[in-house]
């Protein structure tokens, strides 16, 4: 039985904006090919055990809760996910998840909370926050461009290095930093992103992009079959409605 | 002279603000903020004027949840305690609303005191006008994020209110390390909490509250009532669960609850039944009791007015439309999205259900928060549900959040006009069937407005007047 072993990194500190919608796309994408989801919750203190694991998921939250989070990544954590993920694990950062996983976040007090340098980015606070529905540009796929959907509410300002590239080009909505229309951030296999909303449910073709990275890896498996996404479509199609755009 | 003229821009501010009011009724508006903010612009203290004219002064009610439910019960527990007490009506808690329900039911002869929900957002605002003797705090979820930036800043808000007003004395939420962390040296202080019985307490905890609001250290839970409830300690900085000066003792939760609560050391109400259902309402109903006492009322006034509670006071409505029983249910975020679950499961036959999200601004605009209502957890009350349709302006996403609760893609509908949803639903259920529609607010204002007229339901802001009178 195909099986997808589902790292979740923090589900206790790191849970803010429905996060936990990311994890039930994932596990109704899996079960309805006939496979099997684990979801293996790792909090403060518990080692990553790369084995046993075949995609890892780490959510948004607080400044306050981000420093515990640095504290941990930073004994020994951080680096194991960095192995991990140049030797080919999927992964997924949201938000604040995202942030940590870049060179550092400088909040609005000033204080810098080191990050673990998985991807080439770094974070500083802005003033005014940034708030609203948001459409993407990505170019994840190799049959050509797709549109992702979401929202987004960071105060943050992330700026990519020469070692990422974005997820995406913004077409709607603010992304990194609200100047350089790029969102996101992508390493291998591994994405951080702004958007929740919760961001899987209504783009299950990343949900799917990152299952067969990790099948592909695991079983070797070439393509997934098609589902029926009839409610998946209908909620992107009107996500980008909403913001004057066509459904593509 | 001075005082003379100030005195007569009062009379003549609130004078205007009541007819404003009676003209808004008459037109069939159901916003009540309108009329006061009207009034403040010729007296900008109105409200302070009207607050402070209260022969026995003022009780606040703030923070996410309960906060309707537990202060019509606190003033219903005062009118049977024989105080001429105005009340602010569900969504009337802005500055304009409490401007607006003062004076109109200070013209109703409502004079003695005053029982206030405000918005937590709002409390910081109104405090120093209204100068209330008690606030009391029922808890803190994650509620409209993107309205209040994050958690940390609706209770960062609700302490600047706190500490505007240093002679207020307050009741606070013991269970609820958010809600604790607000007691301050500088004045009195009471606490209230839950007690379940042996054997309910190995539940974890769920949600925002999971570190210490002192120093960030995570904390640990002994037992958990709801969510993120119960009895906690910091291991690093000593903070813990403050000792209750009041206590209710849940014997039965379920479709109907029954409490024991105990307030100073003796006995308040050796036994409470009132028909409301879950953990969160025995929450209410102790907050109210224990403010009632804070307050000096009688106690068997408390016992009175909780055994007389039903489910119309808090925030579900019912009325019978071509045959059929139908209930409207305010959801505005997971806890309180789950207790509707949860009592509609309790109850057996849910009938039809329709879910109408919209994303306004008082809705939130962002409905992330959907994703964590535990629709899996409640399969049966999904699978029998039907029909089972998604609507208002976010249909879509409420319709894929059914999907991805394990409901049969087929049996989804979708209907963007919550009215028309309802009409198509009760056009073709078979007779006698119920129908129960959720809503988030700006939803259920609005089709409650378009079904006032047909079912004569009265208008959310007259509520708490006409039970008065
Ligand atoms: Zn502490």
């Amino acid at each position: 039985m195909l099986e997808l072993r589902i790292a979740h990194l923090y589900p206790r500190e790191l849970n803010l904006y429905g996060d936990r919608g990311n994890l039930l796309a994932l596990a109704d994408r899996v079960r309805r090919r006939g496979g099997r989801v684990t979801v293996v919750p790792l909090g403060p203190g518990d080692p990553f055990r790369p084995a046993e694991v075949d995609l890892v998921f780490i959510g948004g939250g607080q400044d306050r809760e981000q420093r515990w989070i640095a504290e941990d990544l930073a004994r020994g954590k951080g680096r194991e996910l960095v192995a991990a993920v140049r030797d080919g694990m999927p992964l997924l950062a949201v938000c604040g998840g995202y942030q940590l996983l870049g060179r550092y976040y400088r909040t609005a007090s000033g204080e810098k909370i080191p990050g673990v340098g998985l991807f080439d980015l770094w974070t500083e606070a802005g003033r005014r926050r940034l708030i609203g529905d948001v459409a993407v540009e990505s170019d994840l796929w190799e049959e050509g461009r797709r549109t992702l959907v979401g929202f987004e509410n960071h105060a943050g300002r992330t700026w990519l290095g020469p070692g990422v590239r974005p997820l995406g080009r913004v077409l709607r909505g603010h992304g990194n930093n609200d100047r350089d229309r790029s969102e996101g951030a992508r390493w291998l296999n591994a994405v951080g992103t702004y958007l929740h909303g919760a961001l899987l449910p209504r783009n299950p073709r990343l949900s799917d992009w990152l299952i067969l990275a990790a099948w592909r890896r695991k079983y070797g498996t070439e393509r997934l079959d098609p589902l029926d996404d009839r409610w998946e479509l209908t909620a992107h199609a009107a996500a980008l409605r909403r913001l004057g755009l066509a459904a593509s | 002279m001075r005082r003379a003229t100030e005195r007569l821009r009062f009379a003549l501010a609130w004078r205007l603000v009541v007819a404003a009011g009676r003209l808004a009724r008459l037109a069939g508006h159901g916003g009540s903020s309108f009329p006061g903010l009207l009034g403040r612009r010729l007296d900008p203290r109105l409200l302070e004027h009207l607050a402070g004219e209260l022969e026995q002064g003022s009780a606040v009610v703030t923070g996410t949840n309960g906060k309707t439910t537990t202060a019509t019960l606190l003033a219903e527990i005062g009118r049977q305690a024989g105080l001429r007490l105005a009340h602010n009506a569900a969504g009337a808690n802005l500055v304009g609303g409490l401007i607006t329900s003062l004076a109109g039911q200070r013209a109703e002869g409502a004079r003695q005191f005053a029982v206030l929900e405000v918005d937590e957002a709002t409390v910081a605002r109104a405090m120093p006008a209204v100068r209330p003797r008690l606030i009391v705090v029922t808890n803190f979820f994650r509620d409209q994020l993107d309205r209040y930036g994050e958690l940390l800043g609706a209770v960062g808000r609700v302490a600047e209110g706190i500490r505007a007003v240093p002679e207020t004395e307050l009741l606070l939420n013991a269970d609820d390390p958010h809600v604790a962390s607000l007691a301050r040296g500088d004045r009195k202080v009471r606490f209230y909490a839950l007690k379940l019985p042996p054997g309910a307490a190995a539940r974890k905890p769920t949600g925002d509250a999971v570190l210490c609001p002192r120093c960030g250290h995570p904390l640990a839970y002994r037992s958990v009532t709801f969510a993120h409830l119960g009895d906690y300690a910091c291991s690093a900085c000593g903070f813990r669960r403050p000792a209750p000066d009041a206590e209710g003792e849940v014997l039965r939760s379920g479709r109907e609850t029954a409490l024991r609560i105990r307030a100073g050391g003796r006995q308040l109400a050796s036994l409470v039944r009132f028909q409301l259902p879950g953990l969160y309402n025995a929450y209410n109903a102790v907050a109210a009791a224990a403010a009632a006492w804070s307050l000096g009322w009688p106690a068997e006034a408390a016992a009175r007015a909780l055994a007389e509670a039903t489910p119309a006071f808090g925030r579900m409505e019912r009325f019978v439309a071509q045959g059929h029983p139908v209930r409207l249910a305010l959801v505005k975020n997971p806890a309180g999205f789950d207790a509707v679950l949860e009592t509609l499961a309790a109850e057996g036959e849910p009938g039809a259900l329709i879910v109408a999200v919209n994303d306004l601004e008082a809705d939130g605009r962002d409905v992330s928060w959907l994703w964590d209502v535990r629709f899996e957890d409640f399969p049966e009350l999904l699978a029998r549900s039907e029909p089972l349709v998604a609507s208002g302006l976010r249909a879509e996403d409420m319709a894929l959040r059914l999907a991805l609760a394990g409901v049969e893609r087929e049996r989804i509908e979708l209907e963007a006009d919550p009215e028309r949803a309802l009409q198509a639903v009760l056009a073709r259920l078979p007779g006698g069937r119920a129908v129960t529609v959720c809503l988030t607010y700006t939803a259920l204002l609005d089709l409650h407005r378009r079904l006032a007229r047909r079912y004569a339901l009265p208008a959310f802001w007259e509520r708490g007047a006409r039970r008065g009178a």
